[in-house]
C-alpha cells in the first residue's frame, strides 16, 4: 500500500506479511529506495488496537479512520496518512487554478477576467469563522475564469480563479 | 469562602434553590443563549444551583453537546446565524415559549449587545449580566476611552475618526495615522476577539487594511466605525477580572496575563503574570475598580490592559461579560464566577470582600482550535473521530464537542479549553504540557502540538512573552520523523487488520465498507455546506 503523510512530500509503500494477529515488514519503501525495518505489528481484537514492537520498543498507536486516511498519534504527535490512489496524478494547480485553501463565503472579488495580475496581487477575499483571508495570485498572468463571485460558498479545494501564462 | 448559603439544596430540580427563593429578585428558570463550551459550563453551574437550564439550537447543531446538559432545548428554526444565535426575537420568542425566567447570553453572540440586553429587561426577563448603558459605554470603544480618561484610567494614545457614507476614508485615516504614528493599530468600535483589527506597518498599507478591519467590523457587529491607535511595542495584555453587585460593590479578583495571541485571538492564558508584583496587582486592580464604577457596572466583567515594558499600564478595552478564560481566575481564587454571576442577578449582596480575595497557585489554560499550523492556522473542519481529554490533578476541560461531532465553519472553531493548577508557574508549565499530551484530537487538525511547543521554549518559560511574540514565528511544520516509515507501516496494519471497522469508522461512500449498521457517522448530516 502507498502512503503520503500531510506535512510530507515522501510517497512510502509497505508490504506486510501477515500471520495470524501479527505482522512483520515484507518491503518498505521511500520513493524507490528500500528500507529495512525491523517493526512487528500485533492487532489485539478485543480492544481492536494494535501494537508496534520495534527491537524491543513497544508503543500503543491511537488510530482513527477517516475517510481514506488514517489519524495517527504516537508520542504525543498526531500525523495524517492519505492512502495514495494510482489515478490522482493531475492537480488541480497543474491546470493553473488557484483553489480555495478553506471552506467559506467569497467576500469580495478584485480583479476581472481579462484583468492582468502580478504575482503577489490579491485576487480575492474568502470568509470563514467571520476571519478574512486574501486569495493572492501565486504567477503574474492574466485573469481567464472567475469561478466564484461575492455571497457566494466555496467549498475547500474549489478552483476559484483561472489564470494563464 | 462558600459562594451558596445553602450547598446542600443545589442539585435539586423539583424545587426552587432556598438561596433563590430568599433573594431580593428571585428567578427559577434560565436560557442559555449560547452554544459549545460555554453554553456546557452556564448549563451545569445552573443544575449545581438548583435551577432549570433551557438551552438553544439551529437546524445544523440538532446534536450539540450543550444539549445534553439542559432540562429544556428549544429549537431555533434556520441554519444561519442571523435568525437563530444572533436574533433578539427569536430567543426571547424561545425564552417566552419555554416560561424562562432569566436569560445568560455566555460570550460572543448577543452577550455584548447593549439592543439585546434591553430588549431581555423589557420584555419582563431577568438579564444575567450587565446594565444596557455599561455594555453600550464599553461597547462603543471610542466612548468608553472618553469614559475612561474621565475616570483618570490610563489610555493608549489614539485618535477616532467617522467616515460618513460614500466619502473617502484615506485622508481622514492618514491624517489620524500620521499624529499616531506607525506601526498602528486600526480597531473596530464595535469590535473584539480580534475581529476588524488590524495592524497597519507602513502608510501604503492603510487602505487595503481598512477596507478589511471595516469589512469584518461590518459582518461581525453591523458597525464598520474604526479607530486608529498606536501599536505599543513589546506590552503584555494583562485584564484584570472584576465583579460587581447591584449594591454598590465592586471588587477586582486578580490579573490574567493573555499576552499568547496569534491574530489578536488568545491562545495561552495563565494566573497570576509572571509579570505583575503584588504592588502593580493592586494599582491595576483599582484602575479597573474606578474602570467598573465610571460604568456602574454589574456582574462579571474584565477590564484589558496593555502593560508596557515600562511596567505603565494603558487601559485596552472592558469586556461586558464573562470571558473564556475565566477559568483561569476560578482555579487560583477558588470562586466560581458563573455562580456568583447567578447571585448578582437575584439582586444578592456580593459574598466577600476584596480582602477575603486570594490568590493560590498558578493556574494555565490553553484553547483547543480547529485550525491547521501547516497551512498558516487556516479553519479546519471535518468529523471529530476521536477526542481523548486528560484527567488528573489541577486538571480541568471545558470542552464543548465529543466524538461524533462535526467541525464546521459555521460555528467559533474554538472547541475546548484544557485549564491547569498547579503551585507554581514551572510546575503549572510542566502540568499543562502532560495534558496536552493526553489530548488527542483525530478527524479535525488542532493547535494542540502548536501549544506544546510553545510552552516548551525558552522565552515562555522564561519570562513568559509579549502580545508580538507570534507574529512572523512559523510553527515548526516539520514533524520529527519518530522512525522511518513507522506511520506508514502502522496505517497499512491498520488497514490489513482492519482497525475501527467494528466501532464504527469514519467512511465516506467506500465500497467494502458503506452502510455499517452501526456507523454513528452514516447518519450526520452536518456536512458542509
Amino acid at each position: 500500500m502507498k502512503w503520503k503523510s500531510d506535512n510530507s512530500d515522501k510517497v512510502w509503500s509497505v508490504r506486510l506479511l501477515m500471520d495470524g494477529g501479527r505482522a512483520s515488514v515484507a518491503q518498505l519503501k521511500c520513493g524507490d529506495e528500500t528500507i529495512q525495518s525491523n517493526i512487528t505489528i500485533t492487532y489485539d481484537k478485543q480492544s481492536d488496537n494494535i501494537y508496534v514492537n520495534e527491537d524491543g520498543n513497544k508503543l500503543n498507536p491511537k488510530i482513527s479512520k477517516v475517510g481514506d486516511s488514517w489519524w495517527i498519534t504516537v508520542s504525543g504527535q498526531t500525523f495524517v496518512v492519505n492512502k495514495v490512489l494510482h489515478n490522482s496524478k493531475s492537480t488541480i494547480e497543474d491546470q493553473g487554478g488557484l483553489t480555495a485553501p478553506m471552506p467559506g463565503i467569497v467576500r469580495q472579488v478584485k480583479v476581472d477576467i481579462g484583468q492582468k495580475v502580478r504575482k503577489g496581487q490579491p485576487l480575492m477575499v474568502l470568509e470563514a469563522m467571520k476571519m478574512e483571508h486574501q486569495i493572492i495570485a501565486p504567477q503574474a498572468g492574466k485573469i481567464e475564469v472567475i469561478h466564484y463571485h461575492e455571497g457566494e460558498r466555496v467549498e475547500m479545494g474549489s478552483v476559484l480563479i483561472s489564470i494563464s501564462e | 469562602m462558600e459562594p451558596l448559603k445553602e450547598p446542600s439544596v443545589c442539585g435539586n430540580h423539583m424545587r426552587p434553590a432556598a438561596w433563590m427563593t430568599n433573594s431580593p429578585k428571585p428567578y427559577e428558570s434560565v436560557l442559555v443563549a449560547n452554544r459549545g463550551e460555554i453554553a456546557v459550563r452556564i448549563l451545569k453551574a445552573l443544575r449545581e444551583c438548583g435551577l432549570r437550564g433551557i438551552a438553544i439550537h439551529n437546524d445544523i447543531d440538532r446534536d450539540g453537546m450543550h444539549l445534553d446538559y439542559a432540562d429544556n432545548v428549544e429549537h431555533l428554526r434556520g441554519e444561519d446565524l442571523m435568525s437563530t444565535y444572533l436574533s433578539t426575537e427569536a430567543i426571547i420568542n424561545a425564552a417566552r415559549r419555554t416560561g424562562a425566567d432569566a436569560i445568560h447570553p455566555g460570550y460572543g453572540f448577543l452577550s455584548e449587545r447593549a439592543d439585546f440586553a434591553k430588549a431581555v429587561l423589557e420584555s419582563g426577563l431577568i438579564w444575567i449580566g450587565p446594565p444596557p448603558e455599561a455594555i453600550m459605554l464599553m461597547g462603543d470603544k471610542i466612548r468608553a476611552r472618553e469614559s475612561m480618561i474621565k475616570a483618570q484610567v490610563p489610555v493608549i494614545p489614539g485618535r477616532s475618526i467617522s467616515i460618513s457614507d460614500g466619502e473617502d476614508p484615506l485622508p481622514q485615516l492618514a491624517t489620524a495615522a500620521a499624529e499616531v504614528g506607525y506601526p498602528l493599530l486600526l480597531k473596530a468600535s464595535a469590535g473584539g476577539g480580534g475581529k476588524g483589527m488590524r495592524v497597519v506597518k507602513e502608510p501604503k498599507l492603510l487602505r487595503t487594511e481598512y477596507q478589511a478591519a471595516s469589512r469584518e467590523a461590518t459582518a461581525a457587529f453591523g458597525n464598520g466605525t474604526v479607530y486608529v491607535e498606536s501599536l505599543l511595542g513589546g506590552a503584555r495584555h494583562i485584564e484584570i477580572q472584576i465583579f460587581a453587585d447591584s449594591h454598590g460593590n465592586v471588587i477586582h479578583l486578580n490579573e490574567r496575563d493573555c499576552s499568547l495571541q496569534r491574530r489578536h485571538q488568545k491562545v495561552i492564558e495563565e494566573a497570576p503574570s509572571p509579570a505583575v508584583d503584588p504592588e502593580l496587582r493592586e494599582k491595576m486592580g483599582i484602575a479597573a475598580i474606578q474602570a467598573a464604577r465610571a460604568v456602574n457596572y454589574e456582574g462579571a466583567g474584565t477590564v484589558e490592559f496593555l502593560l508596557s515594558p515600562q511596567k505603565e499600564f494603558y487601559f485596552l478595552e472592558m469586556n461586558t461579560r464573562l470571558q473564556v478564560e475565566h477559568p483561569v481566575t476560578e482555579l487560583v481564587t477558588g470562586l466560581d464566577l458563573v455562580h456568583m454571576q447567578l447571585m448578582a442577578a437575584a439582586g444578592i449582596e456580593l459574598q466577600l470582600s476584596q480582602d477575603e480575595v486570594s490568590l493560590s497557585g498558578h493556574a494555565m489554560e490553553a484553547r483547543i482550535y480547529a485550525e491547521d499550523p501547516s497551512t498558516g492556522f487556516l479553519p479546519s473542519i471535518g468529523p471529530i473521530a476521536r477526542f481523548d481529554t486528560p484527567v488528573g490533578p489541577g486538571v480541568r476541560v471545558d470542552s464543548g464537542v465529543r466524538k461524533g461531532d462535526e467541525v464546521t465553519t459555521s460555528f467559533d472553531p474554538m472547541l475546548a479549553k484544557i485549564i491547569v493548577h498547579a503551585p507554581d508557574r514551572d510546575s503549572a508549565i510542566q502540568r499543562l504540557d502532560q495534558a496536552l499530551s493526553e489530548t488527542i484530537l483525530h478527524g479535525v487538525k488542532s493547535n494542540i502540538e502548536f501549544c506544546r511547543e510553545i510552552l516548551n521554549t525558552e522565552t515562555f518559560r522564561g519570562p513568559g512573552v509579549t502580545t508580538d511574540y507570534l507574529e512572523g514565528r512559523p510553527p515548526n511544520q516539520i514533524q520529527n520523523e519518530i522512525s522511518t516509515g513507522l506511520i506508514e507501516i502502522i496505517a497499512t496494519a491498520a488497514e490489513r487488520f482492519g482497525l475501527n471497522k467494528s466501532k464504527g469508522a469514519l467512511l465516506d461512500n467506500q465500497d467494502n465498507h458503506s452502510g455499517h449498521e452501526y456507523d454513528p457517522f452514516t447518519t450526520l448530516t452536518k456536512r458542509f455546506p
